[in-house]
């Protein structure tokens, strides 16, 4: 493949990484692109943040606090400009910024013959990679791996031995993006372990002074949300992480009968792919491949682990095992097809093979959910959400210039906290959590700040009752009616609907 | 292979090695004398078969079911010892598979000792316990057929691999591999594919296709030709309900019993086990690759177990047991090269080593211990043997069963689906009374009908009047109809007017969701 062994690697990696970058680009700025339901959801709560808000005061998720002022960025400049365009523009900027970083750290030339990976191939798997994620751009997980794959690309860089360091900026720039990305949700910090633990097996030694600038990072930006508001952190410590480690171990009776998302497909391309990466190559060809390949199985052990089966929980592994794929491709290409041709037959068939399917027409077009919002509320109006997987009405209420006024953003905690005291009794910590909620949703229901309440029926109608919620419901809003959306992971969400007395 | 001369000074490794292998291989022993009545739906549904089989019943005529005949061939074994000896015909089967277990293991023991020079030997130890830890973690599918596809096909896995590196592989141990595999590989058909596509990859590995012709090789694919040519002997009638509704139905009607991925995470622990499983162990595999020859053959066996995994589409745990055998061969590689790497002295390598052998042994120690049930309230008197069993081990129709029948009578339990007719029926030591031993044909007839109703609409109305036909013959002691999905479908073709006016209704099990019937 002539464009990958040219002697100007820079010009074939933005020769080989332009059209999937244009393509990223135009779907990104489109006027038809919508950002996933949780990106939208974490939007409006740094949203409320920025409007002197407090996590665990005035509204309540599992979520880090780091990740809400990440997700900060784009709310406050959109006092300058929309805030859909800002977004897109963030995500699209840290996205350059990920893959100029990792072509920084490749450009070192290594000692040993056989370089780790070249990088033009670098920049193809990358944009590929988010190219097979374009539909969850702006997700926990998707700006994980793009703060995260600079540093994955070093620490390769740097175990295979190179002849000239790389720049110690360039390291301390990996290492905060990836401190970063890490603090943006419990499990992450993990999934870097695993991968440090591969480089362990794998090189036998691990370079020790890039992985104290890491640490210093993370420490540093645990610092700083600290300083910011420590009582934020001690709400985070008593009742979000514990709730959030006892999810992992949880098994949601709700989900049984549902189809929707079917992932065996996916499960069929990563085994295949895997197998496939496995034969490609030897092992000192392979070092990258295999990292990313620990990657994605990383990202399927806590898809797994989440248990729910949403597509936002899968965004590692589909990242990991495209890159791989990616990769792989090149590799083979190079060893059997020596054309420049396939500079531009490869990209288009990784476009062919991430193309991500979209919602059935059909079942988008039965959503109801919009039709109750616009005849029930005004703009600018507060609607408040009680549901487990409450994403879509998020996604519907903002794109309806609604604000969401609920406590709880995710009534997950409670539906946990329910199913966990069915088995035992719950501790002390987990029994004042309960209340506590229970009280500031009874509160958020009497103040009536709300219009509407969009109650996921029928699981979330008895949650309500088990409680003793439903009466401050009756005595502050009268039911008007139900509606759909088309949404993970049922298919289709019912919600009743509650308008304001 | 290349060989080095082991040194006799240091032998303790290996009596620590041997010492291991045999805590782990006999730590589960006590547990299955303990609970002789403990078994689940599929294996006991074939032992049933295999009894009918050798009283003379005609396969897929006077005993039905999906699958080739292989299974119900090896069942025979179980049920004619326990015949001979007296005992639940249940204890006798699990302590088979635990004796298959011994004798897989100690054929592969044999196979590494007589490659006890080579230079990957750190490996053996790790691997003779993959496949004892995968059949010590099984409670639920210990003795389904993809375990005892592992445990027969093991050895040979293991003595093919050992042929391309050139090994020694005495020609009694190749041939007694290859017969154990032959049958291993013979009892489903993506098991034979599973073993084609590892001989191809070795084959692309050492590049060279000559060691085809490996004793091994040979005497397996003869007897696997030979259980394919039997198929001609099982006469006209049996190959016709095979063929022409067996098969049909099974292809047709399957998807009644698949489901959806995020219903299998939210419905049980040990679906999501074998990912775990996979991402440790393929993790370790890429970490490790090129450190021996034994990776890629492990990938590939356990990747293309995946494959065969997800294709099944249900929950159907057992499913998964190759593929966990897989994940633990590359965990036991792991282990092998930590502990060359140990031996070696390798300094750097040696914390990490350490790491991952305390991790293995915890992984170990974790996987097979598993607390015996102490409370031993069931009499076995009440069904005709000496003892005491866990009352815990039984299904939920036994007590009604016992309470309405007689050791030996005749029992026929028409539902959706294997549970909870078997195993109840074998442990309260009752017989069929139906040639349809499991109700699966019913819903997968109704999946069948929806797609093409003129081809399979004649078939429901003759199944359901094969079990008409059945009660009003075998004159079966009790009749438990599921109240769901079989009691609406009889009662559109007035099956109790028709066949059952003999029968009162004697109760309502509410747990099962059947009404019981017992003979006047």
């Amino acid at each position: 493949m002539a464009a990958i062994e040219t002697d100007a690697p820079e010009a074939s990696a933005i020769l080989l990484a332009l059209p999937p970058l244009l393509l990223i680009s135009w779907r990104l700025f489109s006027p038809q692109f919508v950002f996933a339901p949780q990106a939208i959801l974490y939007l409006d709560a740094a949203r409320r943040v920025l409007a002197g808000e407090k996590l665990y005061t005035d509204f309540w998720d599992l979520c880090q606090p780091a990740l809400l002022a990440l997700y900060s960025v784009p709310q406050w400049l959109s006092a300058f400009c929309d805030l859909a365009l800002t977004t897109k523009l963030l995500v699209w900027l840290l996205l350059v910024a990920s893959l100029t970083a990792t072509m920084f750290i490749v450009r070192v030339k290594p000692t040993n013959a056989v370089a780790p990976v070249s990088s033009p191939a670098l920049a193809l798997a990358i944009c590929c990679a988010n190219l097979a994620v374009c539909s969850q751009f702006g997700t926990v997980q998707h700006l994980f791996m793009l703060l995260l794959t600079p540093w994955l690309v070093l620490r390769i860089v740097t175990c295979e031995g190179v002849r000239s360091p790389v720049h110690i900026a360039l390291v301390m720039l990996a290492a905060a993006a990836a401190a970063l990305g890490c603090a943006l949700d419990l499990p992450y910090l993990a999934v870097l372990l695993f991968c440090e633990c591969f480089l362990l097996l794998r090189y036998g030694a691990i370079k020790v002074r890039q992985l104290f600038i890491f640490a210093m990072a993370l420490a540093l930006i645990f610092l700083f949300t600290i300083l910011m508001d420590i009582s934020i952190w001690q709400g985070y410590f008593q009742w979000a992480m514990p709730l959030r480690l006892a999810k992992f171990s949880y098994f949601d009776g709700g989900l049984l009968g549902t189809t929707f998302p079917n992932h065996s497909n996916f499960l069929y391309f990563f085994a295949v792919v895997l197998l496939a990466a496995y034969y490609s190559g030897n092992r000192a060809q392979s070092s990258l491949r295999s990292l990313f390949a620990v990657l994605a199985l990383s990202g399927l052990a806590l898809f797994i682990a989440e248990g729910d089966g949403l597509s936002y929980h899968i965004v590692i592994a589909v990242y990991g095992i495209v890159f791989l794929l990616v990769l792989s491709l090149i590799s083979l290409l190079k060893q059997t097809w020596q054309t420049a041709s396939a500079a531009i037959v490869l990209p288009l068939a990784i476009v062919a093979i991430t193309a991500i399917p979209q919602a059935p027409a059909d079942l988008l077009a039965s959503q109801t959910i919009d039709n109750a919002i616009l005849n029930l509320s005004e703009e600018g109006e507060q609607i408040t959400v009680i549901a487990q997987y409450p994403d879509v009405a998020y996604s519907r209420i903002s794109a309806l210039q609604r604000l969401p006024g609920s406590y709880l953003l995710n009534a997950m905690p409670l539906r946990l906290l329910h199913d966990l005291q069915l088995g035992q009794p719950l501790n002390d910590k987990q029994f004042s959590c309960q209340a506590f909620l229970v009280a500031k949703i009874t509160e958020n229901l009497a103040s009536r700040k709300a219009t509407l309440v969009l109650l996921e029926a029928p699981r979330q109608s008895e949650l309500l009752r088990i409680y003793g919620l439903s009466k401050v419901l009756l005595d502050n809003y009268s039911p008007a009616g139900h509606c759909q959306a088309f949404a993970e992971p049922y298919g289709t969400t019912q919600f009743s609907v509650w308008r304001r007395k | 292979m290349n060989t080095t001369k082991v040194s006799t000074k240091n032998n303790w490794p290996i009596a620590v090695g041997i010492l291991i292998v045999l805590a782990v291989v006999f730590c589960k022993l006590p547990y299955w004398f303990a609970h002789p009545l403990a078994i689940h739906a599929d294996q006991s549904v074939y032992l049933a078969m295999a009894d009918l089989l050798l009283k003379g019943k005609k396969l897929y005529v006077d005993i039905f079911d999906f699958n080739p005949p292989l299974i119900i061939y090896l069942n025979t074994i179980p049920v004619v010892l326990a015949n001979l000896i007296n005992r639940p015909v249940i204890q006798v089967f699990n302590l088979s598979i635990y004796f298959l277990m011994l004798l897989s293991t100690t054929l592969t023991a044999a196979i590494f000792y007589a490659n006890r020079q080579a230079s990957d030997r750190y490996l053996f130890f790790p691997l003779l316990l993959a496949p004892v830890v995968c059949t010590q973690t099984q409670f639920y599918d210990f003795g389904q057929r993809e375990h005892l596809f592992i445990l027969l096909y093991f050895p040979f896995f293991v003595c093919r691999i050992l042929r391309y590196q050139s090994g020694n592989i005495p020609t009694a141990l190749a041939v007694t591999a290859g017969i154990l595999a032959a049958i291993g590989v013979s009892l489903k058909p993506q098991f034979f594919l599973t073993a084609l596509i590892l001989e191809a990859s070795l084959a692309w590995q050492w590049r060279s296709i000559k060691l085809f012709g490996s004793v091994e090789n040979k005497i397996c694919a003869l007897l696997t030709a030979v259980y394919l040519l039997h198929f001609v002997l099982l006469g006209q009638q049996s190959l016709s309900v095979l063929f022409d509704q067996a098969w049909p139905i099974y292809s047709n009607g399957l998807s009644y019993f698949h489901i959806g991925f995020i219903e299998g995470l939210a419905s049980l622990s040990s679906f999501s086990y074998p990912y775990y499983l996979l991402a440790l162990a393929m993790s370790l595999a890429f970490a490790l690759q090129g450190r021996s020859c034994w990776f890629l053959p492990a990938t590939t066996f356990t990747l293309i177990s995946l494959l065969s995994m997800l294709q099944a589409g249900s929950i159907w745990t057992y499913r998964g047991i190759p593929l966990q055998l897989g994940c633990l061969i590359l965990i036991a590689l792991s282990a092998g090269v930590g502990l060359e790497a140990l031996f070696n002295y390798k300094a750097r390598m040696a914390a990490p080593t350490l790491a991952a052998l305390v991790c293995s042994a915890v992984l170990c120690f974790c996987q097979v211990w598993a607390p015996a049930n102490t409370d031993y309230d069931f009499d076995l008197a009440q069904i005709g043997y000496s003892g005491r069993a866990p009352s815990s081990d039984l299904s939920l129709l036994v007590p009604s069963i016992i309470a309405h029948s007689q050791i030996g009578d005749r029992v026929i339990y028409i539902g959706r689906g294997v549970r909870p007719g078997y195993p109840s029926i074998l442990q309260a030591h009752r017989h069929p009374g139906s040639r349809y031993l499991h109700g699966m044909i019913l819903p997968m007839l109704v999946v069948c009908i929806e797609k093409d109703p003129s081809r399979f609409k004649p078939m429901l109305d003759l199944v359901i009047a094969n079990y008409g036909q059945d009660v009003l013959t075998n004159k079966p002691k009790l009749i438990f109809i599921d109240d769901i999905f079989v009691a609406p479908l009889f009662a559109q073709r007035r099956f109790i007017e028709k066949y059952m006016t003999n029968y009162e209704l004697i109760e309502h099990i509410d747990q099962a969701a059947c009404t019981v019937y017992r003979s006047k």
